[in-house]
């Protein structure tokens, strides 16, 4: 009786552990559903122009330190929209990064949406400016049940990328 | 839980009288299995998930079923930690002086999970993808990185080798490392920890996980694909469980939750803040400094130091009362601790002051009074024990202590020799459920005469029984030795007689 009891003990901590270390199983997306995923990091513009420093200014600085132009830290939030079939999915502001604000604004949202047909668009504003968008891309896109659609901003070409 | 297991394996290998040492045992399955797995695994991107199948499959035989073991021990090692956990608050065996135990547990419990989280990275397959994507999402809303890190995992090119060696250097070295120093701090207070599991335990559930990885063998999801999102995956849930809660709710919410509940039962031991009693208190003049005391004591609260008051003995007894639990088992192993003594007051060499032995001397004679006939019956009770009050209301005289172990061995000859009692009875928590972890254990060795101090020779052993309870509601246990002990007491007693005549 007390190896009957034994055994059960055994048999059903084994359960529990072979039983939870996969089940119940977890749907993170329904059959017919994917990922629009927008993530990059952007400068914004700096909020002040740059100045060029006369001679007589350079000359009172350090000789390590005497850069032609000096130029205000602070960078312009980055404001980002995301359209799909002219619907708006997202708009949002990103803050500079830093104590300075001198950062990378960064993004990271990922959206599920249905599979099929789609008008992707998407606006990024870095120059403070309200009246249009300083990049932006539209694409007809064919987005298959669990895929990731991923859009990013390519800083070397300036353009938006979706892979 | 107690009840059912302590029947099928009694009290010494009852596993929930081992729940710390049996994780312990997981950790080192998991440490061998993986070293296993290390020599066959590839740290990279590309070659990571070949290499693991490769060991599933192809190697099945042994790099499979180490493979198999190693995820059900981490399983396992979690499911022992919780109920661990659990059985230390509930038994109210994190409290007082024992809180530096349960501190040291919360991160130790972080640490066991980040190090199976980590794991699961190493995979690469679909699950290690969403277990990427959502640990980064978890630390991007921490205000650490200024880029994403969970954008790191959106394409294939993001991911770098250099990358999956850091996670395999964290998983495989790193983390492990303060995993041991994290261990040795959990016990650190602790004299005795109970390290290992008895052999037979240790037998029986590394059978049952062998059984478990032939029957049910752990393996891998499909490749990772970060151009594709996972649709369903099979998740470990005793590692991930929360996982699922970062897309619920947020990470910021989930953070609050782990953070919260962490410190609540961090502070745990303070709420609300423990009856303040006196530690065991020295005193010189009777302490010859023996070391009894601190090898007895269950929590290293007694240190023995060079004597100060200039009396012939080498070292004397000193309490630290930031470590004394007041159990009163230090009382129990005093040589000087006698009752027999009657010039004075009655003072130990180390005495409790909530409960003195000459207090105790007092409770035996007025428990003792009333018992009249040939079978008088004293119970000596731990507090503890559910059974006392019990006893009580059937008319036995019983006398409570802190611990069992708090009874010096003269005790008992006290009241046979004096004739308070025919007989005693001890009773109260069983060995590997004792609040003080060594009551039950020293006791017996003590009436056993294996253990200093022994109980004299002249003491008759059959009128004494031991009734150990291997869970609160295990009074059946008590009164059947009750009733045994009462059967055996004329003969007892007329074998006395015969002797003394």
């Amino acid at each position: 009786m007390k190896y009957v009891g034994q055994s059960l003990f055994y048999a059903a901590f084994a359960a529990i552990v072979g039983l939870l270390s996969i089940w119940p199983s977890y749907h993170i997306l329904g059959s017919q559903e994917a990922l629009v995923s927008v993530t990059f990091s952007h400068a914004g513009e700096r909020v002040g122009e740059c100045r060029t420093l006369t001679q007589e200014e350079l000359n009172k600085l350090a000789p390590n330190m005497r850069k032609p132009n000096e130029c205000p830290r602070e960078r312009h939030p980055v404001y980002i929209e995301l359209r799909t079939n002219e619907q708006l999915v997202f708009a949002q502001t990103l803050a500079p990064s830093g104590l300075w604000n001198d950062g990378k604004s960064n993004i990271y949202q990922r959206t599920k949406v249905d599979a099929g047909n789609y008008l992707i668009f998407i606006g990024m504003n870095d120059s403070g400016s309200k009246d249009s968008f300083d990049y932006e891309l539209s694409r007809n896109l064919t987005i298959n049940p669990g895929h990731n659609v991923v859009i990013r901003f390519d800083d070397l070409h300036d353009t938006f990328v979706i892979e | 839980m107690q009840r059912p297991l302590a029947r099928a394996f009694g009290s010494a290998e009852n596993p929930l009288n081992h729940l710390g040492a049996l994780t312990i045992f997981f950790c080192w399955i998991v440490l061998i299995s993986g070293i296993w797995l290390l020599i066959f695994f590839r740290t990279s991107v590309s070659d990571a998930f070949a290499s693991v199948e490769y060991l599933t499959h192809q190697q099945w035989y042994l790099g499979g079923i180490m493979r198999s073991l190693h995820r059900y021990a981490s399983d396992a090692a979690i499911l022992t930690i919780l109920l661990h956990l659990l059985k230390e608050f509930a038994f109210d065996t994190y409290r007082l002086k024992r809180w530096f135990s349960w501190v040291t547990g919360i991160p130790l419990v972080w640490m066991v999970f980040v190090l199976g989280i980590s794991g699961y990275w190493l995979v690469w397959d679909e699950l290690a993808q969403y277990v990427a994507i959502t640990s980064a999402e978890l630390l991007d809303s921490l205000p650490i990185f200024t880029d994403s890190m969970a954008g790191n995992f959106m394409t294939a090119a993001a991911v770098s080798n250099r990358f999956f060696t850091l996670m395999a250097f964290l998983h495989l070295i790193g983390l492990p490392i303060f995993l041991v120093f994290g261990i040795w701090l959990h016990v650190f207070r602790l004299t005795r920890p109970s390290i290992n599991p008895p052999r037979r335990l240790m037998a029986g559930t590394l059978l049952s996980m062998l059984i478990l990885s032939l029957v049910f063998p752990a393996v891998s999801q499909d490749e990772a694909n970060l151009a594709l999102a996972p649709q369903t995956i099979q998740l470990d849930w005793f590692y991930l469980h929360v996982y699922p809660l970062v897309q619920i709710w947020s990470p910021g919410i989930v953070w609050i939750v782990l953070v919260g509940v962490s410190s609540l039962i961090t502070i745990a031991p303070w709420l609300p803040p423990g009856k303040k009693t006196k530690a065991a208190l020295v005193d010189l003049d009777n302490c010859n400094g023996c070391e009894r005391c601190a090898d007895d004591c269950p929590f290293g609260a007694i240190e023995m130091q060079p004597r100060s008051d200039g009396l012939n003995y080498e070292y004397e007894a000193v309490v630290d009362a930031d470590l004394c639990t007041r159990c009163g088992i230090c009382v129990g192993s005093c040589p000087t601790a006698t009752p027999f003594r009657s010039k004075g007051t009655l003072i130990p060499g180390i005495d409790l002051p909530e409960l003195p032995i000459a207090h105790m001397r007092e409770l035996i004679k007025t428990a003792a009074e009333p018992l009249s006939g040939d079978q008088r019956i004293l119970t000596f009770s731990c507090a503890g024990s559910t059974t006392a009050g019990k006893l009580r209301k059937a008319g036995e005289a019983v006398v409570t202590v802190k611990c069992m172990g708090q009874i010096p061995p003269p005790f008992l000859d006290y009241v046979l020799s004096r004739d308070f009692a025919d007989a005693v009875l001890l009773t109260g928590c069983s060995d590997g459920r004792c609040r003080y972890r060594f009551g039950a254990e020293w006791s017996n060795q003590r009436v056993e005469r294996k253990r200093d101090p022994r109980l004299r020779k002249r003491v008759d052993d059959s009128r004494i029984a031991r009734a150990w309870q291997d869970f609160p509601q295990h009074q059946g246990n008590v009164l059947k030795q009750l009733a045994a002990l009462r059967e055996t007491l004329p003969e007892a007693t007329a074998k006395s007689e015969g002797e003394a005549s």
